[in-house]
C-alpha cells in the first residue's frame, strides 16, 4: 500500500476520532439534536468507508454497526442513552488502538462482537427499535437541509407552491442505485422544481446506502407526488412530508453543516518541515530588513533632499511593512487553535470523574486562541497533570461537597486568551484548594525542608513547595495522580518556554493556576540591555518590572544578607545578581544601576545591569550546536542563543531559567 | 597512477599547516567583518560572526596553539571549515595556496614534530623542500582533558579590519 495513502488515512482517522468523540460527549451532556447527530453519522460513515478502503475489516465492521445505530438515532427512531454512548466510546477506543497498531505494522483485532453485543444489549435500544414504525415519521427536515437552505427554499416558493421532503428507501441490494435515483429525479421534475437531493454531490457510481431525500417545490398535493414515484421498482418505501416555515426551530448557531463542509474543502495538508523552512527564510528576511532600515536612515541623513534617496526611503518603508505582514502570515500558518489540545479534556474528565465517583461540570473558554505549534507541544503534559490534579485532589466527592454547603457538582473551568503580547491559559476549580499546613508537613516528612524553614515560610513560598521534585500531597498513589511528579513537570515545561505560573489558592474554595506563555518561540519581544561591553536580550515575558537605583538611594534600597546584595520588592526579598559578575565582563559594582525584576514560573530575582537600551523584536538563533562539554564555545552558562541586531552585531539571549536555577541552588547550599 | 590530495595551506606562527580542501568552505578577508565577542566562553574563541545569516564561532589558532598574540594585518584570514557541529572559522596568520600532494608524500609525524600539541596532527606532508602539518580539524575544536579551558575576562566586542 502506498505510504502517502496510508498516512492520509491515519491523519483522517485521527481527526474523525476526535470529531466523533466531541459529538458523543456533546450529545451526552446536551441530548440528541438534529445537526450534531447528522455530523456524527457522517463522520462514522466516512470512518467506515476509509477503513474498508484500507482493508481493516474488523474496524469497518464495527463502524458499520455503530453507524446503523446512529442511523436510527438520526431518523429519530431511537434515543441515544448514556450506556450506549459509553459503548460507542469504548468501540472508538478500540478503533484508535487498531489504527495505532496498524501504523506500526502490528497485528491487532477488535473484538467486534463484544462491543456490538454490549451496544445491542443496552435496554433503551431494544425498547425503541421494536417500535420502529411508530416513531418513524418524526420531523427532521434538518437531515440534509441546513437552516439557511431551508429558509431560502421556503423563500423561493411561488403562490400555490409548497416545499416537500421526499424520503426514499431503496431495496438494500439495488444494483446501479445512481440510475434508480435518476429515474426518481426525472419523474419528480415533472411534478415541480427539485431544490436539492441528498446525493447531488456524489458521483453516480459512488452512491451508497439505502436512504435518500429529495427536496421538491411543487403545486401538487402530497398524494400526487407520492404516486409519481412509488411505481419505480426497487423503491421499498416513500414518504412525502411538507416542509413548513417556523416549525422545528433550530438555533442559528447550529446551521453550520454546509458551511463546515465548505471550510473542510479549502484546507490542504502541508508538511510542517516546509513551514519551518519558510519560517527560517522569513526570519532571515526580518533581520536583513532591520539592517536595511538602519542603513537607510544613515543614507537619508547623508544625502538629504536627494530625490532618489527619498524614493528609496519610501520603498524601504514599504518593504518593511510587507515584510512584517509576511512574517505574521507565515507565523499564523504555524499556529494551532487551542481546541486541538483542549478537546481531549472533556473525555478525560468524564472518565476520571466516573472512576472516582465525582460529579464535575467542565467548562471551556477561549479554545479558539491560537498558539505556536512548538509551544502547544510543551503545554499538553502540564495541562494534563493540572487537570488530573484538579479532579483527584481538587474537587471533593459529592457527599463531602454537600457537607461543606457546596453544590454536589464541582466545576473545573479551563480558559485561554491573549493579552499584551502573551497567551494565558488558566485552570480554575471550586474544589478544596491547597491545604498549606499539610503541604508543609509533607515537605518536612519528605525531607525537602526543615521544621524551622517551614515556620518562617510565607504563604507563597509554601505554595511553591508543590513544584519541588518528589512532592505529592496525596497519601495514596491513585491511578489518576499522586506519583509526585506532576507539578514538577508542569514547572519544567513551562520554564523551558519562558513561561510563568501564577497560583491563586483559597483553601476550601478552590484553586486557580494561570500560565503565561509567549506567542511564539522563534521571534520574541525582548528587552535589550548592556552590561559593560556585552549586549543581552531578555524575553520581555520574563521581565516583571524595572527598578532604577540611584547612587544616593543605594544604601537605603539595597541590603546585605551574608554579604550578598538583596532588595525588598513588593514584600518579597529578592537576590540581586550583577550582570558583570555573571559574565565576567568586568566593570565596577556601581551604586547606581537598573534592576530588572525577572520572573520565571514561580521564582524571581533582580538582575542589575548598567544600561537598558530598549525593547526590540528579535529572531533567536540557537547556539546549541556549538555549546556543551568539549564543544568549541564550551558550556556557555546563562546564554541560550543569539540574535542579530539592526547594526549587524550580535546580542546574546539571557537564559533566565539557568540563571534562576543557579541562584536557587546556591541559596539552598547556603541554607544548609 | 598515484592518488593526488588537495590541501589548503596556511600559516600560524612559523609553521605551515594543511587541511584537506574538502573541509574548507571559504576563506575570508577581515576587512568589513564584524566579530562579536562571546561572554563566558574559552580564551581562544575570538567571537562569533554572521556569515549570510549563519552564526559562525571563530577560533584563534595562535591562542589555541599557545603562541603569543599577534596584531592582525592584511594577511590575516578567517578560514571557514566544516566540523561535525557545523561551520566554524579559524583565525590564521595567512593562507598561501592550494597544494596538490601525492599520497606517497604524506607520512606519519615523527615523535617531536612541533610545539603544537601532537594530538591535532594526523600526518605531515612533504612538498618540495617544505613540510606541512596536516591538522585534524575536529580534534582541534573538541576539548580533551588537560586542555586550557579558562574563562576569559572579556574587554569588549570590536570591529576588526
Amino acid at each position: 500500500m502506498n505510504d502517502t495513502l496510508r498516512n492520509a488515512f491515519y491523519e483522517e482517522a485521527e481527526e474523525l476520532f476526535q470529531e466523533i468523540e466531541d459529538c458523543l460527549l456533546d450529545l451526552d451532556s446536551t441530548g440528541t439534536t438534529g445537526d450534531k447527530i447528522n455530523n456524527l453519522f457522517r463522520y462514522m460513515h466516512t470512518l467506515k468507508g476509509s477503513s474498508a478502503a484500507m482493508k481493516i475489516q474488523d474496524m469497518a465492521e464495527l463502524a458499520h454497526h455503530i453507524e446503523d445505530v446512529l442511523g436510527l438515532v438520526r431518523d429519530q427512531k431511537l434515543e441515544l442513552t448514556g450506556d450506549q454512548i459509553d459503548w460507542i466510546l469504548q468501540g472508538l477506543d478500540e478503533m484508535k488502538v487498531r489504527v495505532a497498531k496498524h501504523r506500526e505494522n502490528e497485528a491487532y483485532e477488535i473484538d467486534v462482537d463484544a462491543i456490538t453485543a454490549g451496544l445491542d444489549a443496552c435496554p433503551s435500544r431494544a425498547a425503541v427499535s421494536s417500535d420502529k414504525k411508530a416513531a418513524g415519521k418524526a420531523e427532521d427536515t434538518g437531515a440534509f437541509l441546513s437552516e439557511k437552505e431551508k429558509s431560502s427554499m421556503l423563500k423561493s416558493l411561488g403562490p400555490e407552491e409548497k416545499a416537500f421532503q421526499i424520503r426514499i428507501r431503496l431495496t438494500h441490494d439495488t444494483p446501479m442505485k445512481g440510475a434508480r435515483l435518476f429515474l426518481v429525479t426525472d419523474r419528480l421534475e415533472q411534478a415541480g422544481r427539485i431544490y436539492k437531493t441528498s446525493w447531488e454531490n456524489t458521483e453516480p457510481e459512488n452512491i451508497a446506502g439505502d436512504r435518500f431525500s429529495v427536496f421538491l417545490v411543487s403545486q401538487l398535493p402530497k398524494k400526487e407526488i407520492e404516486g409519481r414515484i412509488h411505481t419505480i421498482s426497487e423503491i421499498e418505501e416513500t414518504d412525502v412530508s411538507e416542509i413548513c416555515g417556523g416549525r422545528n426551530p433550530v438555533p442559528a448557531a447550529k446551521s453550520g453543516t454546509s458551511g463546515d463542509r465548505e471550510e473542510l474543502q479549502s484546507v490542504i495538508r502541508v508538511n510542517i518541515k516546509k513551514l519551518d523552512q519558510l519560517m527560517r527564510i522569513v526570519e532571515e528576511l526580518s533581520v536583513d530588513k532591520e539592517r536595511l532600515k538602519q542603513l537607510m536612515k544613515k543614507v537619508s541623513q547623508r544625502y538629504r533632499g536627494d530625490e532618489d534617496v527619498t524614493s528609496l526611503s519610501a520603498l524601504t518603508n514599504q518593504i518593511d511593512f510587507i515584510g512584517n505582514e509576511l512574517q505574521e502570515s507565515v507565523m499564523s500558518t504555524r499556529m494551532y487553535t487551542l481546541d486541538s489540545v483542549f478537546n481531549r479534556f472533556p473525555r478525560m474528565i468524564r472518565d476520571l470523574s466516573k472512576k472516582e465517583g465525582k460529579e464535575i461540570a467542565f467548562q471551556v473558554e477561549g479554545e479558539s486562541t491560537e498558539l505556536d505549534r512548538s509551544i502547544m507541544e510543551k503545554i499538553i503534559d502540564p495541562l494534563n497533570h493540572m487537570i488530573r490534579n484538579s479532579v483527584d485532589h481538587g474537587i471533593e466527592s459529592p457527599e463531602e461537597r454537600e457537607k461543606h454547603g457546596k453544590s454536589r457538582k464541582g466545576t473545573i473551568k479551563l480558559s485561554a486568551g491573549q493579552e499584551q503580547g502573551h497567551i494565558f491559559i488558566s485552570l480554575k476549580d471550586d474544589g478544596k484548594g491547597i491545604n498549606l499546613r499539610r503541604v508543609k508537613e509533607k515537605a518536612i516528612a519528605r525531607g525537602l525542608i526543615t521544621q524551622a524553614q517551614a515556620g518562617s515560610m510565607t504563604e507563597r513560598e509554601a505554595l511553591e513547595l508543590i513544584f519541588l521534585p518528589g512532592f505529592s500531597t496525596s497519601d495514596k498513589v491513585t491511578e489518576v495522580s499522586g506519583r509526585g511528579v506532576g507539578m514538577n513537570v508542569v514547572k519544567e515545561n513551562i520554564e523551558a518556554i519562558n513561561g510563568m505560573i501564577d497560583m491563586d489558592n483559597e483553601e476550601g474554595r478552590g484553586l486557580a493556576i494561570t500560565m503565561k506563555l509567549p506567542l511564539t518561540l522563534a521571534i520574541i519581544q525582548s528587552l535589550l540591555i548592556r552590561t559593560n561591553t556585552f549586549r543581552f536580550v531578555l524575553p520581555l515575558l520574563s521581565v516583571v518590572e524595572i527598578i532604577r537605583v540611584r547612587e544616593t538611594e543605594y544604601d537605603k534600597k539595597v541590603r546585605f544578607i551574608q554579604e550578598k546584595e538583596v532588595m525588598n520588592w513588593r514584600g518579597e526579598v529578592l537576590p540581586v545578581l550583577r550582570g558583570s559578575d555573571l559574565f565576567h565582563s568586568g566593570g565596577e559594582r556601581g551604586k547606581s544601576f537598573a534592576g530588572i525584576v525577572l520572573g520565571l514560573s514561580t521564582h524571581k530575582i533582580i538582575l542589575a545591569v548598567e544600561e537598558i537600551i530598549g525593547q526590540q523584536q528579535v529572531v533567536i538563533k540557537p547556539l546549541d550546536r556549538f555549546t556543551g562539554k568539549g564543544k568549541i564555545l564550551g558550556e556557555l552558562r546563562g546564554i541560550s542563543g543569539t540574535v542579530i541586531l539592526g547594526d549587524g552585531d550580535f546580542a546574546y539571549v539571557l537564559d533566565v531559567q539557568a540563571l534562576l536555577k543557579d541562584v536557587m541552588e546556591k541559596r539552598k547550599d547556603e541554607k544548609k | 597512477m598515484e592518488d593526488i590530495n588537495q590541501f589548503v595551506i596556511f600559516k600560524v606562527g612559523t609553521e605551515e599547516y594543511a587541511v584537506p580542501i574538502l573541509k574548507v568552505n571559504e576563506i575570508i578577508r577581515l576587512k568589513g567583518i564584524r566579530i562579536t565577542e562571546v561572554p563566558n566562553t574559552k580564551k581562544y574563541v575570538v567571537g562569533i560572526m554572521n556569515l549570510r545569516g549563519e552564526v559562525i564561532p571563530i577560533m584563534d589558532l595562535r591562542m589555541k596553539f599557545r603562541m603569543p598574540k599577534k596584531k592582525m594585518d592584511d594577511d590575516t584570514r578567517i578560514m571557514i571549515v566544516n566540523i561535525q557541529d557545523g561551520s566554524i572559522g579559524f583565525l590564521v596568520d595567512s593562507v598561501s595556496e592550494v597544494a596538490r600532494i601525492p599520497s606517497g608524500d604524506i607520512i606519519d609525524p615523527p615523535e617531536e614534530v612541533s610545539d603544537v600539541d601532537s594530538k591535532y596532527i594526523t600526518k605531515i606532508a612533504k612538498y618540495d623542500d617544505r613540510v606541512f602539518i596536516i591538522l585534524d580539524v575536529d580534534m582541534v575544536v573538541s576539548d580533551k582533558p588537560g586542555e586550557p579551558d579558562e574563562m576569559k575576562s572579556g574587554k569588549g566586542e570590536g570591529d576588526i579590519g
